[in-house]
This record gives structure tokens, C-alpha cells and sequence, in this order.
């Protein structure tokens, strides 16, 4: 495999993974469950 | 007021709307268009694509239906009604009725799929793949008007197709399509990564990935390339069809919509890279066993599944195991993805028509199979192609850009960033506001007027060398049948269609009555 071919799979799937696991860090760190914890007791619309 | 359903947890939701993102598309459209475009070149224009379109453009999907908390045509009608403008209602019943026609179709190459998991464990097709394809199993007619016979096997794994998407929407969101995504998205992610890395092994492989990520930079001066970016986001995001904003919708008032829509957006794109290194690793694999360049082995969409990939499992060692989990992640793909197109219109029934959810999803999925059919016939290859291309490139198109031009020109799509910056750890601001008002719209109806003289130029073929009347009525009539179909759904989920509609029945009764 040529290098820069290389370069270019890793590079495309560095940012792919190293982004999932920046969103799946910040998501999950303080509030673990976020949805589960505040659910919607009465199912009213908002607006 | 009867409870809205909510998804039962932030990762159930995740799966599902990623189930929802990944489809047939990104194991056989995402890796044909890097190759096409510029191999590793293709990459920088993608990557920008996703993050100044697809995933701006999926979080302002999550945050329209987190905002809202209604079915499409709800949201839409409060959000004209609200501000004095005429009713928009149509342009969500355009779209949950657009996500069935696709549904129809999407069942019948699901159809094939469910076929050939059954024939890889024995190499079924035989040494000639493609005769076996096109001749043996769907006879293909001559033209898109000779329909001549149904395919019975077929018509029957369609059935089988909407009997299991019938199951699981049936039990409801948490009930059903939560668990569905639960079970389906990690088993798919792992057979797929098993598939990979046992391809990238096979003698052959890296002059595919050369093939695949080898970057022609010198492309990317080409405009063509970058409407194809945007094009393959688009598409791969199951953006315009409503699908997402459905999904949102169920969330719960404190969710975090943006981390939702970058995790959702980068892991669509984690899917169609993975399948394209699956891909290609077996293309160059089969180059090489058969003493040619991937060049001349490379082929894209159906063609790609139903005879490359076959061809490629008849020389390859371990093909009894591998053939079936390539099969196996296809059919996965795809029920995740037709699951989520069947929420936006029982959603709609179950709220403006006042129609059960278990009724709306009988009714959807009777009418579903009925009009799968259609593509059950010796023409069914032909009529599809033709469904799948308007479907997408002017269907999807469409409804995306309607809902932009109401939400981002006519209204400001300021109450959104209000809301997702409410419940969001990322911010968004003005660069998130320019890109789903400027640069999607502006893609969006570049990409949908390029379509559209490319079919009325008298100087290019017709799409796919297809008659006239054969995209007149297969593409064309479809679309404008939808429109249609909008309409009445729109006059008939209004309170005074209601009433009149119940004045005449109880009028109808009362002369019953009488006259008994």
C-alpha cells in the first residue's frame, strides 16, 4: 500500500474515531444516562 | 391528552438514529463515490461536506422534533399557523409519504439480500454471478413496461420483510424500534469490523485500499466532486425524509440534541469507512486472483453486492463464514434503516388522523407490501432504479430544502439554536446558523436543478437509457402521485374534514336508520 494511500486511512479514520470518542467523553462523563435520569413524567408538548 | 412515547434511554436513541443513517448506501453508494471522485482526495471534500451539511443539517432535524414534540405534519402546520403564513402541513405529509414509497422498494432489495444470505453458505450463484443475478434469479424484462411475471421468491421474502418491520414498529418506540437498534447496531458494527479485518488480510487487499484511498488532489478543482460530497452526505443521513425529526421528537425534554447529532453524523461516516475498506480490500483480493487491476473489477450499487462480491466469495477462502456476515450486515443495514422510515407516517396517522398506532402500522404496512409488488415483477430491477433515482434526487431533495426555506428563510431558525443551546453542552451559534441558511439551501437547490436539466436536456441520454414514458410513469407520476397524496392527507387531518366527514357518516346512518 502506498503511503500516502496510508496516510490518508488513517488520517480519515483517526478524525472519525478520535471525534466519536471527544462526543462519547463529554456526553457520557457528567451526566451518564442524561435521558434516563430527566425523562418527561407527563408527556406534554412544550410549546 | 394521551402520553407521547418516549425512548427509554440516550444510547437506545443513538442506535436507532444511526441505524436510521446506515443503510444499503454506505456499503455499496459511499464506496464507489470516493473511488469515482478522487479516491483519498474524496475524503477532504466529505469530510467538509459532513460538517458544514450533514451533521448541521441532522442537528437541526433532532432539534426541529425535540423542539416540537409532534408528528412531521404537526410540526410543520403549528410552525406556519404560528406565524400567520398558510398551512405547511403538506410538506410533512410529502415526506412521511415519500419515506413509505422508499420503504416499498428498500423492502424488495432487502428481499434479494434475505436470498442470497441462504445461497453464500453453499456459493449458490454459481461460477457465473451475473447471469446468475440478472437472467437466473430476477429474469429481468427488456424494458421497464414489460412486467411480465412475479418473482414468488421474491414476493414472498418481501412479505417476510414487512412482516418483521411490522413487528417491531408495531410494539412501539421503546417497546420495539429501541430494542431493535439495541440488538441490530452493535451486532452489525462487530460483524462488520470481523469482516474487515479479515479482508485487509487477504492477499491482494492493499492494491484495493490503494485503489480506494490513493488521493488525485487535482480532482478537487472539479465542482462535479464536491456536489458529489455533498450529494453522498446528504443521502447517507437520512436527511429530507423526516425520519430523524420523528426520532427526536420521542426524546426526552432535557436530552442533549447536538452531542446526539455529531455522534450520529460521525458514525454514519465511521460505517461507510469501514464498509469501504471491506470493499475494496475484497475487490483488490479478487484483482488479484484473477490477475487484473481493481480497475477492471470495480463496480458500484446493486451490481457491487449481487455479482462483485459473490464473484469476489467464490475464490476467497473462508467463504462459507464470510459470505453469509457480508449478507448478514447488508440485511441489518437495511431493517434499521426501513424501520425508521415507517415512524414518520404512523407517527402523523396516530396524530392527525387519530388513528391507533397499531392501526396506522397495519394499514402502512399492508399498503407498503401492496405497492412492493410493483418491483416484484420481471421489471421490478428496472422500475426500482428508476424509483430509487427520482426518490432521491428529487423527492429527498425537495422535502430537505422546503423544510430549510420555512424554517431557516420564512421563520429564523433561531428558536432552534435557542432551544438545542438550552439542553446542550456544545453551543451553537452563528457558523451552525449559516450553514443549514446559506450553504445547505444553496447545495441543496444546486444539486436539485442540476437534476432537473440534466432530465430535460435534449443533448444528454436519459437517466439509465430509459425511455421517456418509462421515467414519466415510474418517476415522474410517483413523485406527483406523493404531491397528491399530501394534499388530501392535508385537507382530511383538518377539524372541519373531520366534522364533515362525520356529519355525512352519521347522515349516511340516520337514512340507514330510517329506511330499515
Amino acid at each position: 500500500m502506498s503511503s500516502s494511500a496510508l496516510f490518508m486511512m488513517i488520517s480519515a479514520l483517526a478524525i472519525v474515531f478520535g471525534g466519536i470518542t471527544v462526543c462519547f467523553v463529554l456526553a457520557f462523563r457528567k451526566k451518564p444516562n442524561r435521558t434516563e435520569s430527566l425523562p418527561d413524567s407527563k408527556g406534554n408538548r412544550d410549546d | 391528552m394521551a402520553k407521547r412515547e418516549q425512548w427509554g434511554s440516550r444510547i437506545g436513541f443513538l442506535l436507532s438514529a444511526v441505524g436510521s443513517a446506515v443503510g444499503l448506501g454506505n456499503i455499496w453508494r459511499f464506496p464507489y463515490q470516493a473511488y469515482e471522485n478522487g479516491g483519498g482526495a474524496f475524503l477532504i471534500p466529505y469530510f467538509i461536506a459532513a460538517l458544514t451539511a450533514g451533521i448541521p443539517l441532522v442537528l437541526f432535524e433532532f432539534s426541529l422534533g425535540h423542539r416540537m414534540r409532534a408528528s412531521l405534519p404537526t410540526i410543520f402546520r403549528r410552525l406556519s399557523k404560528r406565524n400567520g403564513y398558510r398551512n405547511w402541513e403538506w410538506i410533512g405529509w410529502f415526506q412521511a409519504l415519500l419515506a413509505i414509497f422508499i420503504a416499498a422498494f428498500y423492502a424488495v432489495i432487502l428481499s434479494w439480500v434475505f436470498y442470497y444470505i441462504g445461497l453464500s453458505f453453499t456459493g449458490g450463484w454459481g461460477n457465473n454471478s451475473e447471469t446468475f443475478f440478472f437472467n437466473d434469479f430476477l429474469n429481468v424484462s427488456a424494458s421497464p413496461f414489460e412486467f411480465g411475471s412475479v418473482n414468488v421468491i421474491v414476493l414472498a421474502l418481501t412479505a417476510c420483510v414487512w412482516f418483521v418491520s411490522w413487528l417491531i414498529v408495531f410494539r412501539g418506540i421503546k417497546s420495539g424500534v429501541e430494542i431493535a437498534g439495541k440488538i441490530f447496531m452493535p451486532l452489525l458494527a462487530v460483524m462488520m469490523v470481523i469482516l474487515m479485518f479479515h479482508q485487509v488480510t487477504l492477499p491482494g487487499a492493499a492494491a484495493g485500499l490503494n485503489a480506494l484511498f490513493e488521493p488525485d488532489f487535482q480532482k478537487l478543482t472539479d465542482i462535479n466532486i464536491w456536489i458529489s460530497a455533498y450529494g453522498q452526505v446528504f443521502f447517507s443521513m437520512s436527511l429530507g425524509v423526516g425520519a430523524m425529526i420523528t426520532y427526536a421528537s420521542y426524546l426526552p425534554k432535557e436530552s442533549d440534541v447536538t452531542n446526539n447529532a455529531f455522534l450520529t453524523g460521525l458514525l454514519d461516516t465511521a460505517f461507510s469507512l469501514i464498509s469501504g475498506i471491506m470493499i475494496f480490500a475484497t475487490l483488490g483480493a479478487m484483482a488479484a486472483a484473477q490477475g487484473v487491476t481493481v480497475q477492471d473489477v470495480v463496480q458500484g450499487g446493486p451490481a457491487l453486492t449481487f455479482v462483485t462480491v459473490p464473484e469476489a466469495l467464490n475464490g476467497m477462502s473462508g467463504a462459507r463464514i464470510f459470505g453469509p456476515l457480508f449478507f448478514l450486515s447488508l440485511s441489518i443495514a437495511g431493517m434499521t434503516s426501513i424501520i425508521s422510515l415507517l415512524e414518520p407516517l404512523t407517527a402523523a396517522m396516530t396524530e392527525r388522523l387519530k388513528i391507533s398506532r397499531r392501526k396506522s402500522v397495519s394499514v402502512i404496512c399492508a399498503a407498503g407490501f401492496l405497492l412492493s409488488i410493483l418491483y416484484t415483477f420481471r421489471s421490478g430491477l428496472l422500475t426500482l432504479d428508476i424509483a430509487d433515482y427520482f426518490s432521491g434526487n428529487f423527492g429527498m431533495l425537495a422535502g430537505g430544502l422546503c423544510e430549510l426555506i420555512l424554517v431557516c428563510w420564512i421563520l429564523k431558525p433561531d428558536f432552534l439554536s435557542d432551544h438545542a443551546n438550552r439542553t446542550s453542552d456544545f453551543k451553537i451559534g452563528s457558523v451552525w446558523k449559516f450553514c443549514i441558511s446559506a450553504l445547505t439551501p444553496l447545495v441543496l437547490i444546486v444539486m436539485l436543478s442540476t437534476n432537473i436539466a440534466g432530465l430535460f436536456s435534449s443533448s444528454l441520454p436519459n437517466y439509465g437509457g430509459y425511455s421517456s414514458a418509462a421515467l414519466f410513469v415510474f418517476g415522474w407520476m410517483m413523485m406527483a402521485l406523493l404531491v397528491l397524496f399530501a394534499a388530501i392527507a392535508r385537507k382530511f387531518s383538518t377539524e372541519r374534514a373531520k366534522e364533515t366527514i362525520l356529519h355525512i357518516w352519521e347522515e349516511f346512518s340516520n337514512d340507514k336508520g330510517g329506511k330499515s
